[in-house]
This record gives structure tokens, sequence and C-alpha cells, in this order.
């Protein structure tokens, strides 16, 4: 019974796979002292990226985004700094914060803000141009399919969000009369 | 879009593919080349009971060079529909970046602009200037384009704009910008064809424990004097499973000016509109949820307004040990245009590396003001398999059932090769 329960045992852990230890968080890496000898040479204050007094002795209330003042930045704070994310990001590049709740509506501010800032990830431009200028008429990606039998309803609540991708020429291109074949 | 140049878009691709052959790759030392083209076509009935097979053809190309911080990016689509030709073409950008400084950059060439009020495919040049300190500036000039009215079109107009960054602090920023674009290049009136417009962006993030960040913004257009954006809101963090965003809007147009815009024709005057939005992560790296809800309130006569409310919300399983990811969600609108309420779903599982399977189903019911009553459903699923190092095959179907085909299926298939090569 017990040989029988090692064999089972063993091939459980076979089938497992090696154990992968838990990825590293940035701050891991962090050398506090290395970088404290940087900042009082520079003059950069503590509250950059100790922003409340909990952040002292609490490490998960340290402002994530300090780093990006010398790291990934178009203008980095000191020189010298290392601008390659996986220098820090072990296990992958997170989505910022500001990309959960209603990124889609209200990613134009920000873009408009610091345009430079999406590029720090999103480094083609055609990532812009996918949502706001792309045409797809096979798999119509923007809007699902079945969008454009009842657009008229959400068009009426926004129209200035048609604005954003779409000319009054596209419309016109069904509503006028002067449209191809429907599909 | 139907392309009125004399010559055909498989001569202007090879023109395209030159650009990025000119430089001598033995030289450089370090370099980047992406080269990203894709197929996709379905094969469909239309409403007319014909057999048709568009295809769209896609093709982006970019290339970094270190040592002379040189770099391209080009990316277009040639498309055939029923009725076209394989020479319809979309240009969405062929852009040559310099960086002749490490404070100077120089964008040539047609290329995506965002610096204020609208989002624009630009045929011009960009200058940003980044010197040491706390200020950016940007300056650009050009022909605005947009691939719904053609690629290459001579009354385009003309656009020409400036931005001026301030970080005022670690956790604070300003934006001015201001631009100027004339509709019609050689139409003088300058009330009518012409709009010069001032804005600014203003960001600032608050200490404590739910980091609340503050933005607003405001566009205002000089010519027509008049208010056309303006935004405020608010993202908070009150615990970290929990992200918070308030925002309210304001909109309006100029509407004596000669270019019309799908809200100029909607409304006779202001929009207000508020939204809510919440993100929580109820189960870290498993379950999140996602929930929206927006008022808008516009005005589309004298002294008459309508309201619209629109929610959304949405789960979201994922599982990266097993590469799955399930979205089940529901919509509801209503507006002066009519209500519609539905479900809709996304199944995609990465089942290895270079295999995966998707799935996205979509009901929606609505009742239109124009009495207009029905329901739609949409089904699609593909399949996609990497053969080949950067080459992936993937083949679809479609279901559809709304007032136009009582039962319309589809295939669909995909062809997409990505090579990438940094040295």
């Amino acid at each position: 019974m017990k040989t029988v329960a090692n064999k089972i045992l063993f091939f459980v852990l076979l089938l497992a796979g090696p154990v992968e230890a838990a990825p590293q968080h940035p701050f891991d890496l962090y050398d506090h002292e290395m970088h404290f000898a940087f900042f009082e040479a520079a003059k950069v204050p503590c509250e950059m990226c100790h922003t409340t007094p909990e952040s002292y002795t609490d490490r998960t209330k340290i402002y994530p985004l300090g780093c990006h003042n010398c790291h990934n930045s178009s203008k980095p704070l000191m020189e010298g700094a290392t601008q390659e994310c996986k220098a820090c990001h072990l296990s992958g590049i997170p989505k910022p914060s500001s990309h959960r709740a209603g990124w889609i509506e209200k990613h134009q501010t920000y873009a408009k803000m610091n345009p430079s800032s999406c590029n720090q990830c999103h480094t083609n431009k055609m990532f812009c141009i996918d949502c706001h200028g792309r045409r797809d008429s096979v798999q119509q990606r923007m809007h699902n399919r079945n969008f454009r039998f009842f657009h008229s309803i959400e068009a009426r609540a926004n129209p200035h969000k048609c604005d954003a991708c779409h000319t009054v020429t596209y419309c016109q291109e069904c509503h006028s009369g002067r449209g191809g074949v429907i599909r | 879009m139907r392309w009125n140049l004399p010559f055909s878009g498989w001569r202007l691709l090879g023109i395209v593919f030159a650009m990025g052959a000119v430089w001598p790759l033995s030289e450089v030392t370090a370099y980047e080349l992406v080269i990203h083209p894709s197929i996709v076509g379905q094969v469909r009935v239309n409403s007319l009971e014909e057999q048709e097979i568009p295809l769209n053809g896609y093709l982006g190309f970019s290339g970094a060079f270190k040592p002379w911080e040189v770099g391209l990016e080009d990316n277009l689509r040639v498309f055939q529909e029923a009725s076209g030709g394989l020479d319809d073409f979309d240009l969405y950008q062929s852009v040559v970046h310099l960086k002749p400084t490490s404070a100077l950059r120089l964008d040539f060439g047609r290329q995506f602009v965002n610096q204020g009020f609208t989002a624009t495919t630009l045929d011009g040049l960009q200058m940003t200037f980044t010197p040491k300190g706390p200020f950016d500036f940007v300056i650009y000039s050009g022909i605005p384009r947009n691939v719904e009215i053609g690629d290459f079109n001579r009354d385009d107009g003309a656009t020409a704009g400036f931005a001026l960054g301030w970080k005022v602090g670690p956790q604070t920023q300003i934006r001015l910008q201001s631009a100027w674009r004339r509709f019609v290049f050689d139409h003088l009136d300058w009330q009518k064809n012409d709009q010069v417009s001032g804005g600014f962006d203003f960001f600032h993030q608050f200490g404590g424990k739910s980091r609340p960040l503050f933005y607003a913004l405001a566009e205002y257009s000089l010519t027509g004097n008049i208010l056309e954006t303006g935004t405020a809101g608010l993202d908070i963090y009150p615990t970290d499973a929990l992200a918070l965003n308030f925002e309210f809007n304001y909109f309006d147009i100029d509407r004596e000016r000669d270019a019309p815009t799908i809200l100029s024709l909607f409304t006779t005057g202001e929009t207000l509109a508020g939204r809510f939005a919440a993100t929580a992560l109820i189960i870290p790296d498993f379950l999140d949820f996602m929930a929206s809800y927006a008022f808008q309130r516009i005005e589309i006569g004298e002294d008459v307004a309508r309201n619209g409310h629109l929610v959304d919300a949405t789960f979201m399983f994922y599982d990266d040990d097993i590469g799955i990811t399930l979205a089940p969600g529901l919509f509801f609108q209503n507006t002066f245009g009519g209500n519609v309420g539905g479900v809709k779903l996304l199944i995609h599982e990465q089942f290895t590396k270079r295999f995966y399977a998707s799935l996205s189903a979509n009901y929606g019911s609505y009742r239109k003001v124009t009495g207009n009553d029905d329901f739609a459903v949409a089904l699609s699923g593909w399949v996609g398999l990497e053969v080949a190092k950067g080459l992936t095959l993937a083949a679809g179907s479609e279901y559809n059932r709304n007032n136009l085909y009582a039962t319309d299926v589809r295939g669909s298939f995909k062809v997409d090769y990505l090579f990438q090569h940094k040295k």
C-alpha cells in the first residue's frame, strides 16, 4: 500500500513539473542604500516615492510609479538610469492602475496630457491606430457584429463619441441611400 | 476607400518597402526590425443572395537603427470588397523618426498625432523637444487625413499646432495646447473655414491611502467663441483590489463652421454627461468585475433635451496557468433613440503557446423610437495554430440572426506572419 502510494505520489510530482519560484516583486530587487546616495546628491525628495507616512514602514504603501521618474522615462531625473522594463519587472510588465476603471472612456484625457507616456509600453503608434483608424470589414473588431442594428440608440446618447473615429461621410455611406449592398 | 491616384496600390506597397530597404544593414551595429503582414478573409452571402469573398490585407513594418537614432513605421491595408478591386487602399502611417540629439525628435510623413483636440492622422512633420528640466514642447504641421474620406484628397485642408507640457512636480502636470485648422485649403472664409482652438490639461495625484488622481481638460474654440470640451475626473483606489472612476463631461461645438461632425448633426446645443466606473479584483489573478454607468443629457432642439443611460457589467475569469479567459457580461442602453438590452460572452483558451481557440457571443434585444423592435444574435468562433515561427493560420465561423438575415452563416480565415529581429 505504501509502495503504491509512493508510486502515485511520484507520478503526480512528475506530471506537476518543477516547482517554479514565486515571481519577484520589483521592490525585492531594489537597493535602497545605493539609490539613497544618488537621491541625496541630486536633492531628490523622499516624497517622490514615500507619498504617505505609512510608506516608510509598509512597502505596499509606496507610490509604485515613483520609480518611473528615472526608469522608463523620456526625461529621467538622473542620467544613466536603466530604461529596460524587464530589469525590474521579471514576471511581466503590469498594467498601470489607471487602466482599470473606465479606461476605454477616459484614456483620451490621459493620452492628451502626456502622449509620450503611452509610448513607454505601446512603442508602435499602430497601437492607437488599431482602434482609431484601422478598418476591418471582416471581423468588425471595434463594435460587435450586432452594433449596426441598434447603433442608433447609443449614437443618440453620445454622438460626440462617434466623432472620435468616424466622419459624417462614413454615416452617409449607408444613410444617404448611396451605400453598396447591405451585409 | 477608392484611391484616386493613377498608380495601383501594389506599386505604392513597393515604394513603402523600398523605404525600408535603403539602409545598408551590414554597416549597422544595432537595429530592430518588425515585419507584420496578415490577411483576413471571409466567405459569405450578402443580402442580395450573392456570394462574396472580401479580403483585408494588412502590412506593418517598423525598424529602428540605433547608431543613427533613426526609425520608421509603415502600416497599410489593401482590401477587396464585393465591388472593388485590389487597388482599394488605406495608408495608416508611413513615418520616419529621427533623433538628432537626445532632446530633439523629428517625425516626418504620415503619422498619428495626439496633441489635444482630436486624435488625427497627419501628413506632415512633428517636432518634439524635451530639454532637461520640467518642460517639453511639441510643434506639428501638415495635412490632416482620414481614410474614410480618402488617402490623398486634394481638399483635406491644413493644420498646425503646438503643445507645451510642464511637470510642476512629481505628482502634478499641466499641458497647454493650441491648434489651427483650415478645412478647405484655398477657401478664404476664416470664420467658417478656419478654426483656432486652445486647451489645457491638468493632472494631480494626491497622497494618502487611496491615491486619488484628479484630472481636468478644457478645449475652447477661439474662432467660434465656444467651449467645446470640458472634462473633470477623479480616479480613486480605496483598496488595492478596487479602482473607481468618476468623470463629468461637457461637449458643444461651433456650428457656424463648414465642417459638420456627428455631434453637430445630432444636437443643437450642449451635452452634459457623467460617468461612474469600477473595477474590482474579487479574486486576484482569477476573477475581476467591471461595471460602468453613464448618463448623458443632450440638446436636440430649442429648449428640448433628452437623457440617455448606459450600463455595462462584465465578469472576467482568467487563469494564466491554463490559459483561459472567460468574460460574461450584460449591457443596457436607454436613450431617446430607444432602448436595447442584452448579454455577451467571450471565451478564449490558449491551449499551448501556439494553439488557441476563442468563442464570442452577443445577444441584443432592442426597441427603437421608429417602432422597429427586434433582436440580434451573433456567434463567432476562431481556432488558430502557429504552424511555423511567427506564422499563424486561423479559421473561423459565424452565425448571425438579425433583421437582415434570418440565418446567416459565414466562414472566415486568417493568415498572420510576425517577423521580429533585434541585434
